[in-house]
């Protein structure tokens, strides 16, 4: 389930065709497969005891409009502790999930769940991740967050 | 405060997953990537001061020492089925070297003669008491309840209750009875037996995918969480293909080995 180098290639292109790029080491990357093939991947990483933010997130063109995107995060909304490496969290009733999409992907994150917030409400450094960004207004960044109940 | 934590120590049925005779993709998968593996169910209440098991399985030792769990001081059986018993004789060491005195036994009425008879030589190693249906047994701040499940033999789930959540512990059962279904209504967390996936070969002794995410819903399970399941039977999956099942639901989560839930 999580990645090792010799997948960071093939996942790296995935996230590039989104104009997203590995967000860490390799190791603490979600690998999605459908038998030998990579067809996405994420990065969830814990910013507190019951809240994670999602870095990335990308499903491979040629798997798209198949719901299989809506299926795959659904899946890590459910259960983000099992696909964040070294989660030390315990499942409690509630937690939370943040995200910035960027582009049109905020429409996506809607559907699924997500609402818009402030990027006060985001975790360090993700609240200030495009303070700097010379595509900040091209990208159209969009503070989300997720409440599981 | 000495939060206690419910841990999945093992979520797979009998033939645990990947299975040494299997080459379907489910433990194809399980081979290739550990995550997917599951072994026999059991689950483990853990706080700082004490441990308490629900089923020995054969794996119980591999279960034991990934969840860094040293310490046993009561052990609860749902019912007397190798994949959920299997593993007692793992205990024997912990009580000769470590413990030097029995571990609390609670066994089905029918089984303790069972167990009498396959283990004659573990008389010294445990404490064997029947547990009784609707009768609570207490342990710091928690409440173990056994209820009657629907299964082949004489089983038990257990109704864990804390100050702040109750969660009800079924691997195996088809649907619940009445009075069951009663006393679990409205639950934090119902962990509950997922046997099969597509058709249910057992259907008056396990529950499908299906049929398990519905008796959450019957019960009105704030979260259902679902066990002892099979990778290979009716229909193989893979784990992106239970996604695709549970997706709709969310709710209802698919147990995997190490899962921890606060109680």
């Amino acid at each position: 389930m999580f990645a090792n180098s010799d997948a960071e290639e093939e996942l790296r292109g995935i996230f590039l065709d989104s104009d997203m790029d590995i967000a860490g080491d390799i190791q603490e990357h979600v690998l999605i497969r459908k038998g030998d093939e990579i067809i996405g991947g994420g990065m969830l990483a814990q910013t507190d005891s019951k809240v994670f933010h999602l870095l990335v997130f990308a499903v491979k063109e040629s798997a798209r409009k198949h719901g299989i995107g809506r299926v795959l995060i659904e899946e890590l909304l459910r259960q983000p502790w099992h696909y964040c490496l070294d989660s030390s969290a315990v499942l409690e009733r509630d937690h939370k999930v943040t995200t910035v999409a960027k582009g049109q992907s905020a429409g996506f994150y809607k559907k699924i769940g997500f609402v818009p917030c402030s990027f006060a409400d985001l975790a360090q450094p993700f609240n200030e991740q495009c303070l700097e960004c010379p595509e900040r207004d091209d990208c159209g960044p969009v503070a989300m967050m997720y409440a599981a109940q | 405060m000495n939060k206690s934590t419910f841990i999945i120590s093992g979520s797979g049925a009998g033939p645990g997953a990947p299975s040494f005779f299997c080459d379907c993709k489910g433990c194809v998968e399980a081979r290739e990537n550990q995550t997917a593996a599951r072994t026999r169910s059991g689950a483990i209440i853990s706080s700082a001061n004490r441990n308490i098991l629900f089923d020995t399985p054969p794996d119980l030792r591999a279960q034991l020492i990934r969840e860094k769990v040293s310490i046993i001081d009561q052990v609860f059986l749902t019912h007397w089925h190798y994949d959920h018993f299997g593993g007692l004789g793992e205990l024997e060491y912990y009580v000769k070297l470590k413990r030097k005195k029995p571990i609390p036994l609670y066994l089905p009425p029918t089984a303790v003669e069972q167990f009498r008879r396959a283990f004659p030589d573990l008389e010294e190693i445990f404490e064997v008491t029947s547990w009784k249906f609707n009768e609570s047994y207490f342990f710091d701040k928690l409440s173990i309840t056994p209820l009657p499940a629907n299964h082949s033999i004489e089983t038990a789930g257990f109704l864990v209750k804390s100050a702040e959540n109750r969660l009800a512990y079924f691997p195996d059962t088809a649907g619940l009875p009445d009075e069951t279904a009663q006393a679990v209504k409205n639950v934090d967390w119902l962990i509950c037996d997922a046997t099969f996936h597509g058709d249910n070969w057992f259907p008056h002794s396990h529950m499908s995918v299906l049929e398990a995410i519905d008796l959450g819903r019957e019960v009105n399970a704030r979260h259902t969480v679902l066990t002892h399941m099979s990778v290979h039977y009716s229909q193989p999956f893979t784990t992106l293909e239970l996604a695709e099942t549970l997706s709709g639901h969310p709710h209802v989560l698919a147990a995997y080995d190490g899962m921890q839930i606060k109680l």
